[in-house]
């Protein structure tokens, strides 16, 4: 009679929680998950995996950036007037303190290979409170954006954005609403592209904008931009929670020692994630704050 | 120590599907085969209600006026329809049904790489799908389903943010599959097994996994932009407020012309393992399909302009898109001559699996040779929105992707259920398809060249006659689909036992029980042969291709 191995039942756990199991004479330690082979190839799955995902959030981001960018290259002046409005000063010490917190990152990764559980903890502690003061000053320049009513919608001041005549009066310039059936009376995308139009302190009074080419500054393509500033530091602010989320469960799992017996892979990937945002960050804040 | 004798208890030995039958146990798997299998009962559901929406615009299409339905109920149930289908049928179907079965199987593993993933995969898409389908109950949409604004995000007056938050969520769906796919080739092939001797399937699977990966977050974001103008009165697409609704456009096709590929390469995967194994002969030209399964997918995303020749880009650029739409169909042309070098001078057996592999390159190709001429952008002026547009697409995704499903869920019925179908019921059902199919969809491209608009609920007088025919062949294909239904529900309880390899085929799955255990095989598998290594094989002669394959099962079956 040949002999058969027992078979491995489904639903049990065939691995106890010591870390060797005499299983075909491997070691099998608890944490390598019982569809991979070996802990090398669970490794480079995980890894893997990450970079897939990663390179998904990068065309996530690449489409709205598409779309900024169009009418960034459309509006010129209209976006350059709504950036100078962005609190710059704030825009760059959030870049600075997400940069530390990416090297803080990179140090608790090497704490992590080092098997420090001490310094694990420590330095994913120090990059968690870093993203709080991210989201903390991110939340402090939406109110300010907010009170001066640069929020798109209803609250929105176009008058921030209304072309003036040398004497300070303000152009009247009607929004016009969307009638029930029929088309706005805006003047389509793209009118302003490649021709120069004076900066707005400049702009004689004007009735109606549409007849003079040369007068192409409307309030409601600031608005535009105030409304991809909003959706893309809303869905990266998304993006640090989630990271927050996912740093809060490795530190508590770091302190109970699961990532000092030589299992880094969590900490490596999550790393890897956390490395991305800044990224995003990093591509944001010139884009966004910088436009000049 | 001494060697006991293993003496099985129970006459049948425990498989993936018998292992447990607690409800817990199926809704908290993390076996990528019995995932497969509640994807295949959410698919057939969803496939069912995109139908009835097709069965009762068929009907309203009887007669020239605009009898059964007001104009706006006829927009919601095509954009019904179009959501359903796309979205919660043809783009999951063969990737998350046969995918998620197979490609474990035959890469020579346990699992796919991500186990819980994959779970979480289909419950997004459950939840997605849920969420959809309560909008389109409780009152609809009518924008279609390619959302164009600003009607979509300004003034229609329907449930657009729903459906389109059901839409959002089963995109991530989309991704997590795709991640698991490309992780597992790369990472989790059995020893032995080169990139070069994978079956076809997985070239094809790998393909629409980088589709799935890179393509889904665009058509994310632009609905999820379109949200946001619906629900703030910002005017990102809205030309009153210095939107662009082109852009639009060229964010939902830049994902949705690759989406298309994600329907038609695991269809052309499937067709790439039935017809060697039915012809009883290697394929042809294997690393020439293998290539062009990843050119399609690469070519595919440098296309999306074609469906926009009428909406206003440059002439310069319909050019480009133009000639990239030409290029794109070369590689899908490989195929289609490799699997006929691959019929010529073989054996054929012409099995239910074969006649709807037969029926899928006949009517693939004639979808694609449509899809040439609409390339031309000259042609397209013409019969853009007409119904030669839309039996272009079907002539693909139904001809095409609904035949290859049904012949891969057939071709590996055995494998999944242990059972064999009722083969002439099944050769039977085939034809009918095929029939019904032609009824159907061939008038209609005399109806879009002769000039009918597509999504209208009423129309000229002189297009009755050809509609009724489409109608009466929708009829058909219906009790054609409702026949698989039910014979392979059947075939559950009543169905002749299948053994492991009933067809004699090559491939890793076919080396293990019908139905696999839970751990897919007992023994790591080493591959040293090339793949559809038919013609080693004697006549019928499986044990040959099992013994060098893998270690010689100690399983009978």
């Amino acid at each position: 009679m040949t002999e058969i191995p027992a078979p491995i039942l489904p639903g049990t756990d065939p691995v106890p929680t010591d870390a060797v199991q005499s299983h075909a004479q491997d070691v099998h330690p608890p944490y390598l998950a019982h569809h991979f082979d070996d802990l090398e190839q669970q490794h480079e799955a995980d890894t893997l995996g990450m970079w897939a995902f990663l390179a998904t959030e990068i065309l996530f981001f690449g489409a709205v950036l598409t779309g900024f960018t169009v009418y960034r290259l459309n509006y010129y002046h209209e976006f350059q007037a709504a950036s100078h409005k962005l609190l710059e000063w704030a825009g760059g010490v959030n870049t600075a303190v997400l940069l530390c917190s990416s090297l803080a990152v990179a140090l608790a990764v090497r704490a992590c290979q080092l098997r420090d559980r001490v310094w694990l903890v420590r330095w994913l502690l120090i990059t968690m409170a870093l993203g709080l003061v991210f989201l903390g000053i991110k939340a402090f320049e939406w109110t300010t954006e907010f009170r001066e009513h640069l929020l798109p919608g209803h609250g929105f001041d176009y008058a921030l954005f209304t072309p003036r005549d040398s004497a300070g009066h303000a152009a009247p310039h009607e929004v016009v609403l969307p009638p029930e059936g029929g088309t706005g009376g805006g003047s389509g995308g793209g009118a302003a592209v490649g021709s120069r139009s004076p900066q707005p302190d400049q702009i004689a009074a004007e009735k109606a904008p549409l007849l003079s080419p040369e007068v192409d500054f409307k309030p409601e393509r600031a608005e535009l931009f105030f409304c991809f500033y909003f959706i893309l530091t809303g869905i990266h602010a998304t993006h640090m929670i989630v990271g927050l989320g996912i740093f809060s469960v490795l530190t508590y799992r770091a302190h109970k020692g699961y990532y000092t017996t030589g299992h880094t892979n969590p900490v490596e990937i999550g790393g890897l994630y956390w490395h991305f945002v800044d990224i995003v960050w990093i591509f944001l804040f010139p884009l966004l704050y910088l436009i000049r | 120590m001494t060697t006991i004798p293993y003496i099985p208890a129970v006459e049948r030995e425990s498989d993936y599907l018998n292992i447990s039958y607690r409800v817990k146990s199926w809704l908290l798997t993390v076996d990528h085969k019995r995932i497969a299998i509640l994807y295949m009962l959410s698919v057939t559901f969803f496939f069912f209600i995109g139908g009835a929406a097709a069965t009762l615009m068929r009907l309203e299409l009887m007669t020239p006026e605009g009898d059964l339905m007001q104009a706006d109920n006829y927009n919601k149930m095509f954009t019904l329809h179009g959501v359903m289908m796309v979205f919660f049928f043809l783009i999951p179907s063969i990737p998350a049904v046969l995918g998620n079965f197979l490609v474990p199987l035959m890469v020579g593993a346990k699992d796919l790489a991500f186990p819980k993933l994959n779970l979480m995969s289909w419950y997004l898409f459950m939840i997605g799908g849920t969420i959809t389908t309560v909008a389109m109950v409780v009152g609809g949409v009518d924008t279609g389903w390619t959302f164009y604004t600003p009607y979509s995000s300004v003034y229609s007056n329907t449930y657009v943010v729903a459906t389109l938050t059901g839409i959002f969520i089963n995109g991530f769906s989309s991704i997590l599959t795709g991640l698991n796919f490309i992780v597992t080739i790369h990472k989790m092939r059995c020893p032995g097994l080169t990139w070069f001797r994978l079956p076809l399937f997985l070239w094809s699977m790998y393909a629409t996994s980088i589709i799935f990966v890179l393509g889904t977050p665009v058509v994310a974001i632009a609905l999820l932009l379109v949200l946001i103008e619906r629900v703030t009165r910002i005017g990102i697409f809205n030309p009153a407020y210095g939107g662009d609704p082109i852009l639009f456009q060229h964010l939902f096709w830049f994902y949705s012309h690759p989406a298309v590929y994600i329907m038609v390469l695991p269809a052309m995967g499937v067709i790439s393992e039935i017809v060697p194994c039915f012809s009883r002969k290697q394929i042809f030209g294997y690393s020439f399909v293998a290539f062009s399964s990843v050119a399609i997918a690469v070519i595919s995303f440098l296309v999306w302009g074609h469906h926009m020749f009428v909406s206003g880009q440059s002439v310069y650029a319909g050019l480009i898109f133009s000639i990239l739409s030409f290029m794109v169909a070369i590689p899908s042309a490989v195929k289609v001559f490799n699997w006929t070098a691959t019929l010529y001078k073989g054996h054929i057996s012409l099995r239910t699996p074969m006649l709807y592999a037969l029926g899928f390159i006949g009517l693939f190709t004639m979808g694609g040779l449509t899809g040439l001429w609409l390339a031309s952008i000259a042609v397209d002026v013409h019969v853009t929105d007409t119904y030669f547009i839309i039996a272009h697409f079907h002539y693909i995704m139904v001809g095409g992707t609904v035949m290859a499903y049904l012949g891969g869920v057939h071709f590996w019925w055995p494998k999944i259920t242990g059972r064999m179908y009722p083969e002439w019921w099944g050769r039977f059902s085939a034809g009918f398809i095929f029939f019904g199919f032609n009824l159907t969809f061939f008038p209609q491209f005399l109806l879009g060249y002769e000039g009918m608009p597509r999504r209208y609920h009423a129309y000229a007088p002189e297009f009755q006659v050809l509609n009724v025919m489409s109608t009466a062949g929708a009829s058909i294909l219906a009790v054609g689909y409702l026949m698989p239904l039910l014979y392979l529900v059947w075939s559950l309880k009543f169905g002749r036992p299948a053994g492991p390899n009933p067809f004699f085929a090559t491939g890793l799955e076919w080396q293990t029980p019908s139905p696999p255990p839970t751990e897919n095989f007992p023994q790591t598998p080493v591959v040293t042969q090339e793949p559809y290594s038919y013609h080693l094989m004697a006549p019928q002669g499986a044990a040959r291709a099992a013994e060098s394959r893998t270690p010689s099962e100690g399983r009978a079956t």
